[in-house]
Parts: C-alpha cells; sequence; structure tokens
C-alpha cells in the first residue's frame, strides 16, 4: 500500500493547520514572562569545551576523561556561575573519585 | 484515657498543626514555580548547548495563540485515546523530566517530536530531535532502516527459518529480536505530537510496533506541545 497516498489528506490538512501557528506566542526566550530558555550570557556546551581547550589543556585532558553525565554537571556548574578555578577542581575531584 | 493524658495529647496535635500550617507557608511563600515541589529547573542538551527547561513564572501568564485553542476539526484532529496500543505506556510530564534526566544524558533514549517538519520548525520540546511520523509508514524503506539503526537497532541477515523458529520457541535467544531485526540494544523512545488531538505520533508508534520494536521501550507522551505550553514549559525554536 501506499503510505503517503492514504495519509495524503491527513497531511494537507496537518499542513494547513500548521501555518495557524505562531512561534512568538509560546512560552520560549520571546514570550512574555518567560525566563530565558538559554543561560544568559550565551554560554553553551560547545563553547565552554573550546575555551577550556584553549586556555586549560590539562583539565582538559581530565574533562574529556569524565563520563557525559558527569561533564554536562561541570558545564552546569559553569553555567550557574561557578569560577574556571572552582570547575578546574571540580575536573580533578571528578576525575580522582570516579 | 486520664483527663491529663488527654490534654497532652491535644496540645500536642495542636502544636503539630501549627508547625505543618508553618512549613505550608514557607512553601507557598516561594517565588519559584517550579517542575515539581523539589526540581526547580533542569538542563537539557538540545543541538549540543544546554537548555534550562523551566516554568514560565510569571504567576499570571495565561497561553495564547494556537496552542491555547480547545476546538480543532474533528475528524481529522479528533482527541486521542488514552494509550495507542495496550502495550504501550503512556507517559506524562514528570516522567519527561525524569527522561531528560536520565535515558536523555545517558544517551539511552531518544525524544521524538513525530511532527511534520513544518510544526517542528515553529518550535520544539527541548533535547527532541524531529522524526515526522511519515518516515515510520513503510517497515522496508531506507529511511525507516536509517530511522531504527538511529534508534540501535541492528539489521539481521540470513537469519534462517529454522533458526527463527528456534529463536520463537525459546531455544536460542530470540529476545528483542525479529526476523529483520535486533533489538537487544534499542534506545527508549519518548514519541509526541501536537496534543491530546494529534493523531501524528500514534501514528509513529504503530509504525514502530509493526517493524516489531520492543513496547517496553515506547513510550507516548500524549500530553504533547499542548499540555508543554499551558504549563509554561520551555520550547525551543530550531536553529536559534
Amino acid at each position: 500500500m501506499n503510505v503517503m497516498a492514504e495519509e495524503d489528506p491527513y497531511l494537507s490538512a496537518i499542513s494547513s493547520e500548521a501555518s495557524k501557528v505562531d512561534s512568538s506566542e509560546q512560552p520560549t526566550l520571546e514570550a512574555p514572562g518567560a525566563k530565558p530558555a538559554m543561560d544568559e550570557g550565551g554560554i553553551d556546551l560547545q563553547a565552554f569545551e573550546e575555551d577550556l581547550k584553549a586556555s586549560y589543556q590539562g583539565s582538559y585532558t581530565f574533562y574529556q576523561k569524565l563520563p557525559r553525565r558527569t561533564r554536562e554537571e561541570v558545564f552546569q556548574v559553569y553555567s550557574d556561575g561557578a569560577s574556571i578555578d572552582e570547575v578546574r577542581k571540580m575536573i580533578m575531584d571528578r576525575f580522582l573519585h570516579q | 484515657m486520664k483527663p491529663g493524658v488527654s490534654l497532652y495529647l491535644s496540645l500536642a496535635l495542636l502544636a503539630l498543626a501549627f508547625q505543618s500550617g508553618a512549613e505550608e507557608l514557607v512553601v507557598g511563600g516561594s517565588d519559584v514555580i517550579g517542575l515539581t515541589a523539589d526540581k526547580p529547573y533542569l538542563h537539557v542538551i538540545h543541538e549540543g548547548r544546554s537548555v534550562k527547561v523551566q516554568r514560565v513564572q510569571d504567576p499570571d501568564y495565561e497561553l495564547k495563540g494556537y496552542f491555547a485553542k480547545t476546538a480543532r476539526k474533528c475528524p481529522p484532529f479528533c482527541i486521542q485515546p488514552e494509550q495507542v496500543d495496550p502495550r504501550v505506556s503512556t507517559v506524562g510530564e514528570i516522567e519527561i523530566f525524569n527522561f531528560m534526566e536520565n535515558e536523555l544524558r545517558d544517551n539511552k533514549g531518544i525524544m521524538i517530536d513525530a511532527r511534520t517538519p513544518e510544526w517542528f520548525q515553529r518550535g520544539t520540546i527541548p533535547g527532541s530531535i524531529n522524526i515526522p511520523f511519515t518516515q515510520f509508514g513503510d517497515g522496508n524503506s531506507p529511511e525507516m532502516e536509517k530511522t531504527l539503526q538511529l534508534f540501535g537497532a541492528k539489521r539481521r541477515v540470513d537469519v534462517s527459518a529454522m533458526s527463527r523458529k528456534l529463536e520463537e520457541m525459546g531455544f536460542m535467544d530470540g529476545e528483542r529480536k525479529t526476523e529483520k531485526w535486533d533489538f537487544s540494544n534499542a534506545k527508549k523512545l519518548v514519541v509526541w505530537c501536537n496534543g491530546p488531538a494529534c493523531g501524528q505520533s500514534p501514528r509513529a508508534i504503530k509504525g514502530l510496533l509493526k517493524v516489531g520494536y520492543p513496547t517496553d521501550s515506547v513510550f507516548y507522551y500524549r500530553g504533547g506541545m499542548q499540555m508543554w505550553q499551558l504549563w509554561g514549559l520551555t520550547t525551543v525554536i530550531p536553529g536559534e
């Protein structure tokens, strides 16, 4: 059976319905009353890892050896405002106590 | 009971009542509108970035726009049953939060926005990837094959009828396997779409079940985008 042909009337109905959605009315960054979805200052994981690699190669080496979940926790602590020294200590601590 | 003891007990109960009342005041006095009583927010990785998932903090905020609508033409936008299939669990927001913090972080689960791309582009739940329900329609299509591999399934080749029979009878390890697919390492999937009146994710789930995806690894978030937004939870615009 041609699935696409079977779904066609449904597909055209949902396609037409989708045009009624206004993204600005969702509780995202732009919505009234909503807090920023991204961490303020535009910190993202990739930028954090690149900075760490560029400035603290040793810490970055240990950071890479941490499980993914621990790396996310490290990033979260950094996102929440911890200093880079605190973050580096955390990386070593987590690495030594795995 | 002696009158003295009774009085003592009454006083103790009164003190307890005051104490719990005070605790309620402290909780009620908090400014934070949390995800749960003990979880103000959580972080989830979306498109390589950490996104803070939380509720809108304005107590006066009211949902507006498309997802505030209560009526849509039925058919096709009819209220869906609570269950897509008796073997598939339906989950709510708390289960989604736990899934985000565990299976998603540990790369053992995937959240699937099963809507067509034009819906996805207008906003999605953080941590979700877009795999439109149309991709689950034909179990033999290259798209479906690629999708199942993304979910951790492995294509089986040259499985003899005898081997398969022995697997089915339990003489060989055939659990989480079909003639064509080995689902031993299949990830847990949360499949969702626009909400209780959306048929896109139920169609995707039916497609998954048709190819033999393990039913204990598929979860239906019926609330979808409508309930997510009703709770004022963070959404993201893909690519932004």
